[in-house]
């Protein structure tokens, strides 16, 4: 298994049994802790299929304007209310 | 030599990803695995892209604080300009998607040269974006 995910995988269980136990304050900092690592680790695999794209060396037109409406959908959804 | 070129300003972006979590070989290898400069921009978009979505997530959770969104709204809105660009502003302003489009139809020096210090602007503008959102998680 990927080391990074049998993190994620060890960290939210001992979050769960230490909600299970009560301890709410240290399973939420460990909550934390495996959703940072989770969202550090969207953008690392998204990043590492840019740079499987990028071996095809096939970049186009298409490749920038799927990337923009993606960014356009987010931006929206960051500075809405 | 542009690779030469590219690697301390990859490192820049390389370092501050890596502050925020450890294993940042997919960030890594894409900043490696392009060859031109246009490829660099788009992999700079596509690392802003990311990016944005993590923000616009964090955004999302009421544990995150009000003060962090705002942080990451700011660092988001200064990137946006640069690697989006402004084709309303005034006067207007290309981003890298029609900076580097410009760059591959004419592949001159005065292209390539405002391809670059764009480049150059939004690599500095997202890092700034990966510490607002590694701020926003550390607070939430």
């Amino acid at each position: 298994m990927n080391p990074l995910l049998l993190a994620l995988v060890t960290i939210r269980g001992a979050a769960l049994a230490l909600t299970v136990a009560g301890d709410t304050k240290t399973s939420n900092a460990l909550y934390l802790v495996a959703d940072a690592i989770e969202a550090g680790k969207a953008t690392d695999d998204h990043m590492r299929a840019v740079a499987d794209k990028l071996k095809e060396r096939d970049l186009s037109q298409v490749d920038w304007d799927d990337v923009l409406q993606r960014i356009e959908a987010d931006h929206a959804r960051l500075h809405s209310p | 030599m542009r690779k030469i070129l590219f690697a301390p300003l990859a490192a820049v972006l390389v370092l501050a990803c890596s502050a925020i979590v450890a294993g940042c070989a997919g960030t890594k290898a894409a900043y490696q695995e392009a060859q031109s400069l246009d490829e660099y921009a788009y992999v700079i978009t596509e690392h802003y892209a990311s990016l944005v979505r993590e923000a616009a997530d964090l955004k999302e959770k009421p544990t995150t604080p009000r003060t962090a969104v705002s942080a990451m709204q700011e660092a988001d809105k200064a990137a946006h300009l640069v690697v989006v660009g402004n084709p309303s502003g005034s006067p207007p302003t290309p981003g890298l998607a029609e900076l580097a489009a410009t760059y591959q139809r004419v592949r001159d020096a005065q292209t390539e040269a405002e391809l670059q210090e764009a480049v150059n602007a939004a690599i500095l503008r997202v890092a700034d974006l990966v510490r607002a959102i590694k701020a926003a998680r550390g607070g939430s």
